[in-house]
């Protein structure tokens, strides 16, 4: 009896830690060097503190306070931030799903396409901004004034005004990143069975109906995964703001990480960039949640 | 009577999909003239960079910015470092990540709600929050003067845990049943069964860590201090001395330096990834 | 034998002297030693003239010392990895910072390099460095910063343009600016500018704060506790005027970024006629323009006030850190200096650079004279030296700068505010930076 027992112990022990140990690695990684720092930011945002002087000054909730009532530019970098998010997740989330089903089709062709639309991704973003500044030049012979002349529209000052900065770098950030993304549903899409397609090819059914009833559902891990990563991601912008606009102009297109440089790495408050990079973790948090709770259902696994 | 029928709805057939393919060529300039304007700056002499309306074609061909370039940079040193520091992220993330992402799609365990969790937060925060006291820490472990604060920090690869363990979760039970019904380990099942079958999303997650790990710029610039321990994109960025005015065909023919090992990795790559996305599962 | 009272006092008196005047020996370099300096100069002749300079002294330094340069970026990625830097205990001995922007910063911390001693026992003559490029080098009494790399904004012209219009010389005031602008405006058919007679770039804290100085103010009171143009309208006439400027059409609005580039390559395309610039950047500029045929003219700034002309300067300091250093580092890192600021040194400096000779001995050297017969433009900047000005001393200066330019981004770049909201807005700002 007890040599039976035995083994099953040692397996059961074994099933129960092997967990663990997959995921200690990870966990390691994690804990020292995005929970440490994360800790430590919400400590200090409590002090006033400039790296230098060992002595910090406890302050309290002042950091916070004058966060959203003493000054204005913070409360206007979330906006800006919520601002492009929305727009970026709206329009790459579209604009990929569109370009995905079009190229869809295993073809060489397809694949040149795919291909050229991944390569923004790969040029650093410095390179892009100059180029896009080019393109988007304030005066009527810039390439974009240009067609809009075409059409007899009046030319627009693209990055130079707070009218259409934030449009301009909405642009690029979905320029540069819709290859990528779409890279992922196509995959997506690959998986869906060729049965799927032929059975609703024989039953004549209609294309809208085929997309919304059967693969989006089938890509909405996909699809649910695009809409986290892209707002988590635009919420983070840092470099497309840093080489495009510096935050121009005036405040148009601050958004929060780069709120938190410019506190953290030019004036030197570690303490008050410490609380805004609290609040911005907070919403991010928050974000997040709603999102596991409210979609989590509607995603459809196999 | 029957040259009409092979003639007529095959050039029907064609000319309906011309549309198409004029439209996706059209795309496909979008996303590539930005770049091939990049390239041909780089060939350009300085006048000519400035000259308006510009020119789609270099009219005075000229090496003189790569060589300008290459000539006053060891670009070499660079180069090897960041070779070395994207090739052992990749390693590193990839030996953090598989068994992670497997035990998060595989099994329930005390705490795993809060561990993935936890994944998703990391996934959050900018390095605009974690800078400085990763650099503090850095400099305690007396590791500034090597290549490891540019490759640690980063060896848990969130999006990739996330994105793996999405594809882990959607391969189907019958597969790693079947495994079981062979006796194989854990080990052999994660390695020979699933990881295969998610090969597609571990390359696409490798080429993404490639290209943030050699494109990045703001961490190395943090965390180096001293110059030969610095990738190339540090390099790159030092041709623009503010106060002294930019070059454009330098600064393209930089960046171009910068992305070609990108290009070519991913040509090379590109087919394998397309091969990998072929691969239909378990019919 | 019990000493009185006042003996003792006269004793421990002695003692104290004496001891302080121990301590305040500084030390001398006993044997070889290794320094790091961390600077800003990129590529290019920038980069290699140091790059040069630390092989000289590491060559011929007689105690062995050797030096390490590092390039750390622009001014304010340098003023901030050495912040962080001296927190994690792994700082530089030298580090070369904005003159405004930087040194104050560290000064105020108090981890910098009193070099009074070490210049007053070796016999260093300060009084060869031109006053005005020393104003931000003392704090609190202190030697603290040494002139490097330094420069002057200049009045960058289109010679053809110009006597193509009718005018052979740069203008003087900023009344004869204006005209000038006007002048070469051109407008198209559809009353859109294809010529600007003139550029500002957003960069307040230089050419605006010289207008408020020419108007008898400053951006600052002299203690640096509190803003003072806001009040007496001299930051809204300013202001005014610029806007002014370019809502008539003849002063170039600069761009969101990268202001400077584009707009001296819309110079050398025959579409910008005049700009202020740093001196710092006219060997390229000259350069370039000559690679497309223009004729480059360089002038003083024009004043506003003809019985008050003036020039900000602006550039690099080198300072020496202590925080953390023992008396062998900072020993050496003091040779160091010595070095660069020798008269040979400062003065091949500006020749391969187009950076101002730090002392008036570098420019009398040769390699500056012939610099000068063949190019008079570079002497222009060394001559605007005697009419230069510099902002005083405070540690919101800084924050304050930058909320300027911010609010000038809305004025001038946006267009979105009136000079009015403008001054409010700075009103604001002042009240929240100068607590």
């Amino acid at each position: 009896m007890k040599q039976q027992q035995e083994p099953r112990r040692k397996s059961f022990t074994k099933e129960k830690i092997l967990p663990y140990i997959m995921t200690a690695p990870a966990m390691a990684f994690l804990l020292v060097f995005t929970f440490y720092p994360m800790a430590n930011l919400i400590y200090l945002s409590f002090f006033d503190y400039n790296l230098i002087n060992p002595n910090k000054r406890f302050v309290g909730w002042r950091n916070y306070y004058e966060l959203f009532f003493v000054r204005k530019d913070f409360l206007n970098a979330l906006q800006n931030t919520a601002v492009y998010t929305g727009a970026v997740v709206f329009f790459v989330i579209l604009l990929a799903l569109l370009l995905a089903l079009w190229i869809r089709k295993d073809s060489k062709f397809n694949h040149f396409v795919q291909t050229c639309a991944f390569t923004p991704h790969l040029v650093a973003m410095l390179s892009c901004a100059m180029i896009w500044a080019w393109i988007m030049d304030a005066n009527r012979y810039g390439l974009f004034n240009t067609v809009l002349s075409f059409f007899n529209l009046p030319p627009l000052r693209w990055l130079n005004s707070s009218a259409t900065a934030m449009l301009s770098v909405v642009i690029v950030s979905v320029w540069k990143s819709i290859g990528y993304y779409c890279l992922i549903i196509v995959s997506a899409l690959k998986a869906i069975p060729a049965e799927i397609y032929e059975a609703a090819e024989l039953d004549n059914t209609p294309r809208y109906r085929l997309f919304f009833r059967i693969i989006l559902p089938l890509l909405s891990p996909q699809l649910f995964f695009l809409l986290v990563t892209i707002t988590i991601n635009s919420f983070k912008v840092f470099d497309t703001v840093r080489v495009m606009t510096e935050g121009g102009p005036g405040n148009a297109t601050d958004v929060i990480s780069f709120y938190i440089y410019r506190y953290a790495f030019r004036h030197f408050r570690i303490g008050y960039a410490s609380a805004a990079g609290t609040v911005l973790m907070v919403i991010l948090m928050l974000l997040t949640a709603v999102y596991f709770r409210g979609l989590s259902r509607r995603v459809h696994y196999q | 009577m029957h040259s009409e029928s092979i003639w007529g709805p095959k050039l029907r057939r064609g000319a309906a999909r011309l549309p198409g393919i004029l439209g996706k060529l059209f795309v496909a300039f979008i996303f590539l003239f930005p770049f091939y304007w990049m390239v041909i700056t780089s060939f350009k002499p300085y006048a000519e960079t400035i000259q308006f309306p510009p020119t789609l074609w270099p009219q005075n061909f000229t090496l003189d910015a790569y060589i300008s370039i290459i000539g006053k940079m060891n670009l070499l040193v660079y180069v090897k470092n960041s070779i070395i520091v994207t090739v052992s992220e990749i390693v590193l993330q990839l030996l953090v990540m598989i068994p992670a992402a497997y035990a998060f799609a595989r099994y329930n365990f005390v705490g795993k709600g809060l561990m993935f969790g936890m994944v998703l937060v990391a996934l959050m925060i900018p390095v605009q929050v974690t800078f400085i006291t990763v650099y503090l820490l850095m400099a305690k472990w007396k590791l500034l003067g090597t290549l490891l604060p540019q490759i640690i920090p980063f060896g848990t690869n969130a999006f990739g845990i996330f994105l793996l363990r999405q594809s882990f979760l959607q391969i189907p039970e019958e597969v790693i049943e079947s495994a079981k019904l062979d006796n194989a380990s854990e080990l052999q099942t994660m390695t020979q069964i699933m990881l295969p079958m998610a090969k597609p999303t571990v390359i696409t997650i490798c080429m993404f860590s490639f290209i943030g790990r050699w494109n990045a710029y703001f961490w190395p610039l943090i965390m180096t201090d001293v110059e030969r321990i610095r990738p190339l994109t540090i390099a790159i960025e030092r041709l623009k001395d503010l106060e002294y005015g930019i070059n454009w065909s330098v600064l393209m023919a930089g960046n171009v330096l910068l992305v070609a090992p990108i290009v070519v990795v991913f040509f090379f790559a590109s087919r394998k990834i397309m091969e990998a996305f072929a691969y239909r599962g378990v019919k | 034998m019990k000493l009185s009272k006042t003996m003792t006092l006269v004793l421990c008196l002695l003692l104290t002297v004496s001891l302080g005047a121990f301590a305040a020996e500084p030390a001398k370099v006993e044997g070889p030693i290794t320094i790091t300096v961390w600077h800003t100069r990129a590529a290019g002749a920038n980069g290699d003239q140091i790059a040069n300079a630390v092989a000289r002294f590491n060559a011929t330094n007689p105690y062995g010392i050797v030096v390490e340069e590092v390039y750390q970026g622009g001014y304010p990625e340098t003023l901030a990895k050495t912040m962080q830097s001296i927190a994690a205990g792994t700082a530089p001995e030298i580090v070369l910072l904005e003159r405004a922007a930087g040194v104050p910063v560290l000064a105020t911390q108090g981890v910098l390099l009193d070099m009074a001693p070490y210049a007053e026992r070796d016999g260093f003559q300060l009084d060869n460095v031109p006053p005005v490029l020393l104003k931000y080098s003392y704090y609190d009494g202190q030697l603290v910063a040494m002139p490097y790399i330094r420069s002057t904004p200049l009045f960058y012209y289109n010679k053809q343009m110009f006597a193509e219009a009718g005018f052979t010389e740069a203008p003087k005031t900023i009344e004869e600016l204006i005209q000038v602008g006007r002048a070469l405006h051109k407008k198209n058919a559809n009353g859109e500018t294809e010529v600007w007679g003139f550029a500002l770039l957003n960069d307040p804290g230089w050419f605006i704060q010289n207008m408020i100085y020419q108007m008898g103010s400053n951006l600052v009171s002299e203690d640096g506790q509190k803003v003072i143009c806001l009040e007496d309208g001299t930051m809204l006439a300013a202001l005014k005027a610029w806007r002014e400027w370019v809502d008539e059409g003849w002063c170039w609005p600069p761009t969101v970024t990268r202001g400077e580039a584009t707009m001296k390559d819309l110079f050398n395309q025959g579409k910008i006629a005049s700009y202020f610039a740093s001196s710092g950047g006219m060997t390229n500029i000259l350069n370039n323009a000559e690679a497309v045929g223009i004729e480059v003219g360089v002038a003083f700034l024009p004043t506003w006030d003809a019985a008050r002309p003036s020039a900000p300067t602006g550039g690099g300091n080198l300072a020496i850190i202590k925080q953390g250093k023992n008396d062998q580092q900072l020993a050496a890192a003091w040779e160091f200096m010595k070095f660069v600021m020798s008269d040979a040194e400062a003065a091949g400096n500006a020749a391969d650079t187009g950076y101002l000779p730090a002392t008036y001995g570098s420019a009398q050297q040769p390699v500056i004279q012939e610099l000068w017969a063949k190019r008079p433009e570079y002497k222009v900047a060394f001559d605007q030296l005697e009419i230069a000005q510099e902002l005083p001393w405070s540690p919101y200066n800084s924050e304050f700068i930058e909320q300027l330019k911010v609010i000038c981004s809305q004025l001038i770049i946006d267009r979105t505010i009136t000079p009015e909201e403008a001054i409010e807005a700075l009103k604001i700002e002042a009240r929240l930076i100068f607590r």
